[in-house]
């Protein structure tokens, strides 16, 4: 079978490319970067471009960035308010407000903004340009800057706390009235009810000032005018070199006017591929510098590249990293059904599953069990909270019978709702067979996600499935979608008045370690009712080049560029 | 014969509404709901989600949307995606040039390779050359794409990279950048796209040439004491091969239509990684637009190798009758 007409004369055709090719000099050429000593010591160097896998965003606009592969490039090219860091989520830095006050009940906040921030065509960012970036967020009647079209942002979701936001949803205004420019430089926001994490929301790359000169008129490029979603303007440590080659590549360079602490990288190169499993080959082919790791890789990976020391740090020979993420896979138990109303039985399900052997049978460690809804990347995690969410069955036994149901006796087969696609059917395989072991039968309702997450609105469900990823590392993007009795997220119809009076009262105080301990007081008080099993914290599963220093992948999915540098600044 | 051209043109309009009348029907029993399916597991605001089922024209009934549709096609609009809000028209302007190079590139593969080991095979029929030829096409037939795909990269992009010192290797993926020419990164793609068809093509043209070979009028041209290669390229290839275009044609349709496994491996920014995509993301507004503009490649392709048999063999008359 190797000796194969066919097969030897396509080897032999591409032999003969490769020859002609390094014959006629056409080798690749390498590009060579200006600056940087020889040094090979761990003295930062200037210089290089990173080369970085992401997926095809769906926009970079900063008011539709809704998924992670837009994001990285969109927090690459701007600043928001605060900047939250990336190891220490109890820290937040000043960005594009260089201090910030709130008042008493955490309803009024009040951003003195830095007045060295301008927008990349040296236009300083003002509180007005805040003004009307956080309106075209709230306005269901934005225009997308390449249709001329409404296209509505689908994260405006992130306004609804400030004042005004409702009546722009509802078109009877097309300015939140909670927003306003003081003077060129405060910027003032009054918020409907009292949010002491609000610093934390306006770090999201979503609310980023954008200059409404160049959203509506265009920008120029080589002489052409391009839609500003194609080729943004923005106030962070880069630039874009070129407009979006929409499936190859986003392009940015180092923003020498930049305010803050200027990007050591002379650019990065956002590569886009259509599976991690390419970019993970490319990676290996030496074309790549930081890349997410291939399906069944993971342990080899690890050997290879090296570990990282904390999970998120990319050093040479510490290049893999496998951190937990901001985001929980979790069993919604739905507590309006007949059945699962019965907070026994929501108990022995939650104590029946044994969350390892998941972790360890389909994801080959990228994944951790869960002991909380919260996971150990957000200020406040306390490890073993959620005291049901553990592997134990003689305990899921014994709350099973005090649920009226010993052995199972009497109760009916329960649905069990998942999306087809993905790794959802292993997983709920094992669950399956968890749940048959202390004598809760199941059928599967599996459906495309699509559909699913029409089933999931509609509230039939009994035990389902959801990931949760947060948008802001703190406790109360998880507590209050998921638990609130009034948010739209709660898709278990969890329903307590003294957790919903809870929330609010977190909400209102101002002092971080007294709203933690507040928070931690809620979660206590949730997870008795078991109104979700928390199953697994997703981890990451990322890869950096052996010449790359300083990378810091937070939990949160983002990567500061401007820390990072290459050996040799990338020669 | 610019009769049957032009026939043949008209009967695009019942193909066309056809085929996007069938589309559009499929969307209204489909139960997902797209603009449900872009928030994801997080909810929408309920005005957003209003704005834009009535942006999308979802609050209509489907004839009303398909009339509409038809309406923007014929201003040249071909309408907006649903998960990036871009104009479907610049979506298939950037994907589909990439589309065509890496299919006529596998195109030319398919034709020089596979009708060249065809006849190799036919002509030294039972030699060593003939049973290799016979191999090795059952075995590439039996390939699986994507893997060829991944040794390919590894043997070119991995392998002889690290043999040679980063001195010789070539590209894995993507269509530019990495300091090669961008012909260069044709080059896997093609070949791995080529290479179940290459292996058709010359198990067809071999079989081909055997049969014409046996016919009485190439007995008769060798009695008249033409030269075995006059008989050969003069009258046995041109009649051997109207079953090889109809091959290669309906491959080169094929081609047109996206390479997804192709695409998927070497990264190629083509249309059928984004026809696939957007058929899972329900983004029918993308289906619909490449799907439009694939019919006509794929029409236009048949209607040139329909063509092309006039000139390979005389007996096939075009015009009316029952000739045709």
């Amino acid at each position: 079978m190797h000796s194969s007409i066919k097969k030897s004369t396509v080897f032999l055709l591409a032999l003969v490319v490769v020859t002609a090719l390094a014959a006629a000099g056409c080798k690749p050429t390498t590009t060579t970067t200006s600056s940087g000593s020889t040094s090979t010591s761990t003295e930062p160097v200037k210089g290089g471009t990173l080369s970085y896998y992401i997926g095809e965003p769906a926009y970079i606009d900063p008011y539709n960035t809704q998924e992670s592969e837009g994001t990285q490039v969109e927090q690459a090219v701007f600043d928001s308010l605060t900047e939250i860091d990336p190891l220490h989520p109890d820290v937040i830095l000043p960005a594009a407000a260089e201090t910030w006050t709130v008042n008493a009940n955490a309803t009024v906040w009040t951003f003195k903004l830095n007045p060295a921030d301008k927008f990349q065509d040296g236009t300083p960012v003002t509180a007005k340009d805040f003004v009307y970036s956080w309106n075209r967020v709230a306005n269901p009647k934005t225009i997308n800057t390449a249709t001329k079209k409404s296209d509505p942002s689908i994260i405006s979701y992130h306004l609804a706390p400030v004042m005004g936001f409702d009546a722009v949803q509802a078109g009877k205004a097309t300015e939140m009235s909670g927003i306003k420019a003081v003077d060129d430089l405060t910027f003032q926001v009054t918020l409907t009810r009292p949010f002491a994490d609000f610093n934390y929301v306006v770090a999201h790359p979503a609310l980023a000032p954008v200059p409404q000169k160049y959203v509506e008129a265009g920008v120029v490029y080589q002489g052409k005018t391009v839609a500003f979603g194609e080729m943004p303007v923005g106030n962070g440590p880069f630039k874009m070199s070129k407009p979006w080659s929409h499936n190859q590549s986003i392009d940015v360079v180092a923003n020498g006017d930049y305010y803050g602490t200027k990007a050591m990288l002379d650019g990065v190169s956002f590569k886009i591929y259509k599976t991690p499993e390419t970019a993970f080959t490319d990676f290996q082919a030496g074309n790549l510098d930081f890349t997410q790791i291939a399906e069944g890789q993971v342990k080899a990976s690890l050997a290879k590249y090296g570990e990282s020391a904390d999970g998120y740090t990319v050093e040479p020979g510490k290049q893999a990293l496998l951190g937990a993420e901001n985001a929980t896979y979790y069993l919604i138990l739905n507590c309006k059904d007949k059945y699962l109303s019965n907070a026994k039985l929501r108990k022995a399900i939650s104590l029946a599953v044994n969350r390892q052997t998941i972790c360890d049978v389909v994801f080959e460690g990228t994944r951790q069990p869960a002991d909380n809804i919260v996971p150990p990347g957000i200020a406040g995690y306390q490890a073993g909270a959620w005291t049901d969410s553990k592997y134990d069955i003689a305990a899921a036994k014994t709350a099973l019978a005090d649920a009226g149901y010993p052995g199972g006796k009497g109760l009916p087969t329960l649905k069990l709702s998942f999306n087809s696609d993905g790794a959802h059917q292993k997983i709920m395989t094992l669950v399956q067979a968890d749940l048959k072991a202390i004598g809760i039968n199941t059928t599967f309702d599996s459906a495309d996600f699509a559909t699913y997450l029409k089933q999931l609105d509609a509230g039939k469900h009994q035990i389902a499935r959801l990931g949760w990823i947060a948008d802001y590392p703190i406790m109360d993007n998880f507590i209050f979608p998921l638990f609130d009795s009034k948010s739209t997220d709660n898709k278990s119809a969890y329903n307590n008045a003294a957790v919903d009076a809870g929330i609010l009262d977190a909400r209102t105080a101002v002092d971080g370690a007294a709203r933690i301990a507040k928070y931690q007081a809620v979660n206590t008080k949730i997870q008795a009712d078991d109104p979700v099993a928390p199953l697994m914290f997703y981890r990451h599963h990322h890869v950096g080049s052996d010449r790359v220093h300083a990378l810091v992948y937070s939990a949160q999915g983002l990567t500061d560029f401007a820390s990072v540098w290459l050996t040799n600044g990338g020669k | 014969m610019f009769q049957y051209i032009y026939r043949r043109i008209l009967q695009f309009i019942p193909v066309f509404f056809g085929v996007t009348l069938i589309l559009f029907f499929v969307t209204t029993i489909l139960p997902g709901d797209p603009i449900r399916l872009r928030a994801g597991e997080k909810s929408m605001s309920p005005a957003v989600y209003e704005q834009l089922r009535h942006d999308y024209g979802f609050d209509r009934p489907w004839y009303a949307q398909y009339g509409h549709y038809l309406d923007s096609l014929a201003h040249g609009d071909f309408g907006t995606s649903i998960t990036t809000g871009r104009p479907v028209r610049d979506i298939i302007v950037d994907t589909y040039p990439y589309t065509m190079k890496l299919a006529f590139a596998a195109i030319i593969i398919e034709v020089i390779v596979g009708v060249g080991v065809g006849v190799i095979a036919a002509v030294k029929r039972y030699t060593i050359w003939d049973v290799m030829a016979t191999l090795s096409t059952s075995v590439l037939v039996a390939l699986p794409v994507f893997w060829l795909g991944i040794m390919l990269q590894y043997i070119f992009g991995i392998w002889l990279k690290n043999l040679t010192g980063s001195q010789l290797y070539l590209p894995v993926s993507g269509a530019s950048g990495g300091g090669f020419p961008s012909w260069v990164h044709l080059i896997l793609p093609a070949i791995t796209l080529a290479s179940v068809s290459t292996a058709y093509a010359a198990r067809i043209m071999r079989s081909q040439l055997l049969e014409v070979n046996g016919q009485d009028y190439i007995r008769t041209a060798h009695a008249k004491g033409l030269t075995p290669s006059a008989v050969l390229w003069k009258h046995a290839l041109k009649n051997a091969l109207i079953p090889v275009v109809t091959f290669v044609g309906l491959d080169l349709g094929a081609m047109l239509s996206g390479a997804v496994l192709t695409e998927t491996v070497f990264n190629w920014p083509g249309i059928g990684f984004t026809i696939a995509r957007a058929a899972l993301s329900l983004d029918y507004p993308v289906v619909f637009g490449c799907t439009v503009i694939i019919l006509f490649a794929v029409m236009l392709i048949n209607l040139l190798v329909d063509v092309s048999y006039a000139f390979l063999d005389p007996r096939i008359r075009f015009g009316g009758g029952a000739g045709e």
